[in-house]
């Protein structure tokens, strides 16, 4: 990275402003990160027309105010595929500056979501990804809000690095909160997070909509264990089980 | 399970048959200059990834096409090139067995898919659907729903996310590919809602006016008037009815 420009993977540049960031605390749903209101938030709309950038409908969302080209708010996909490529360390040690990404003209283009996953098992960081990038070169990140860097080899975007995320997990409720009250530490909630993403993943999409008696269960004691003390994240990550198990097991649950 | 029963009696020219993937791909580039750029990328792609060199290496022409149309993702595109090769292995074994009424046919869709359909179906016939945490649709659920249970026609993006597209008449319904968030529904409009803001943006006219429609050449020619601000969004693919049959 020149330190002022960011190439995404679509080829599109844009610059980096350093000295600025998102004061917005990031929510994380477990399958989407916001930082800003959800869509479906009363005044989104309003937002969304004085602002430029990509929507959630077709890519990531990145939406810059209009006048400054600044970026404002960012809603990003978390992908189900779990790769461990073993460089978190090298991510964590890597130079980070603040600043936001801001565009080159007034148009609006897709940011590409991220194809992979990782998250640390001491529950540090969620790395999302491109797969095909190979991460060969100068490591350095983007501090863009509470949390979350943007993460770049070279001067391409490489993916981004939420810290401790399970204290952001959120509900994604229509109309509730798009961002934690406030940061809960649970870290006995962790390894319960590490094992939903084992267990709800690309590797067992297949399993899951062929209805897989094995993984039922799985789910449903992995559901047990969010109920033996009630925190935020804790709820969070059974109301999620819930709606997988809605998804594909109709919601019934005979093991329970 | 009207339309999902015709869809499986049907279930060749589908998801990416051969005909819609060729065309796509030897229409979409023009100029020499594009056809370098387009080269360029995919050799890149493959410089950068081992496993995109293997799928090259292995489909030829069709999977460089697939790596290509994928962005360099090589799972996406493995997956998009083996249902383009087994639409060909069918297609081929059909014309062998005299069986096969018309080239493209033999496609086999994608069950990924297809489950989502299923799904997706399921519920509207049970009067609900599934709204992600960032639903935000131009016109009213029960519209929404109509198009679940009766559309003209389904397409799949061929974006990174996969998002399958419901349309009825001139509105569009977007939902969740295949995922643990499958068949949520992500957004709707066309002229059975108003504008909004957004829509006011990039349409003109008042928000409060009724949207424009969204056509079947806008959504395969990756063209709709998104709102605000037009980007550049994937071209996609009809899956249902098949490209060849009739609504």
């Amino acid at each position: 990275m020149t330190s002022t420009t960011l190439r995404l993977l679509s080829d599109h540049m844009v610059d980096v402003v350093p000295g600025h960031t998102l004061s917005t605390l990031p929510g994380w749903t477990l399958d989407v990160l916001n930082v800003g209101p959800f869509r479906s938030s009363p005044g989104y709309d309003a937002r969304l027309a004085r602002t430029v950038g990509s929507t959630f409908d077709w890519s990531d969302e990145f939406r810059f105010d209009s006048s400054t080209l600044l970026l404002e708010t960012v809603i990003l996909k978390v992908p189900e595929r779990n790769l461990n490529r073993g460089d978190l360390a090298a991510w964590k040690a890597s130079p980070v500056i603040q600043g936001l990404l801001r565009l080159r003209e007034r148009e609006s283009f897709p940011f590409d979501e991220t194809s992979a996953r990782y998250l640390a098992p001491d529950g540090s960081a969620l790395l999302c990804f491109y797969e095909e990038i190979t991460p060969t070169g100068q490591h350095r990140r983007i501090n863009i809000a509470p949390s979350l860097d943007l993460l770049c080899v070279d001067d391409r975007y490489y993916g981004w690095m939420l810290f401790w995320p399970s204290r952001h997990l959120i509900p994604d409720s229509r109309g509730g909160p798009h961002a934690p009250p406030a940061l809960e530490d649970d870290p006995g909630v962790v390894p319960l997070v590490c094992e939903y993403q084992q267990l709800v993943s690309e590797d067992t999409l297949d399993r899951l909509n062929e209805q897989d008696a094995a993984l039922l269960t799985a789910l449903n004691e992995l559901r047990g264990r969010t109920e033996s003390c009630e925190t935020m994240p804790r709820r969070v990550l059974r109301k999620r089980i819930d709606a997988v198990l809605e998804t594909f097991y109709g919601g019934s649950q005979p093991s329970r | 399970m009207r339309w999902y029963s015709r869809r499986r009696r049907r279930s060749a020219a589908d998801s990416l048959s051969m005909a819609s993937y060729s065309t796509l791909w030897l229409t979409s580039f023009r100029s020499g200059r594009q056809i370098f750029s387009m080269i360029s990328d995919i050799v890149r792609h493959i410089q950068a990834s081992r496993e995109a060199g293997l799928l090259v290496a292995e489909g030829g022409e069709l999977a460089a096409a697939a790596l290509y149309d994928a962005r360099g993702n090589a799972p996406k595109a493995r997956q998009a090139w083996m249902s383009v090769a087994q639409s060909q292995r069918a297609d081929a074994a059909l014309r062998t067995t005299g069986t096969g009424a018309t080239p493209g046919r033999g496609a086999v869709a994608d069950r990924r898919v297809l489950r989502v359909l299923e799904q997706v179906r399921e519920r509207a016939d049970a009067g609900a659907f599934r709204r992600a945490g960032n639903y935000h649709a131009h016109f009213g659920e029960t519209r929404v729903l109509e198009i679940l249970r009766n559309p003209d026609a389904i397409y799949e993006s061929s974006g990174r996310a996969g998002n399958l597209i419901y349309r009825q008449g001139g509105d569009i319904v977007v939902v969740d590919g295949p995922g643990s968030g499958q068949g949520q529904v992500i957004t709707g409009y066309g002229p059975s809602g108003i504008r909004a803001e957004s829509g006011a943006r990039a349409l003109g006219g008042a928000p409060t006016d009724m949207g424009l429609p969204v056509t079947h050449e806008m959504i395969t020619g990756g063209a709709i008037p998104v709102p605000p601000n037009r980007p550049i969004i994937p071209a996609a693919n009809q899956i249902w009815p098949p490209p060849n049959g009739s609504p």
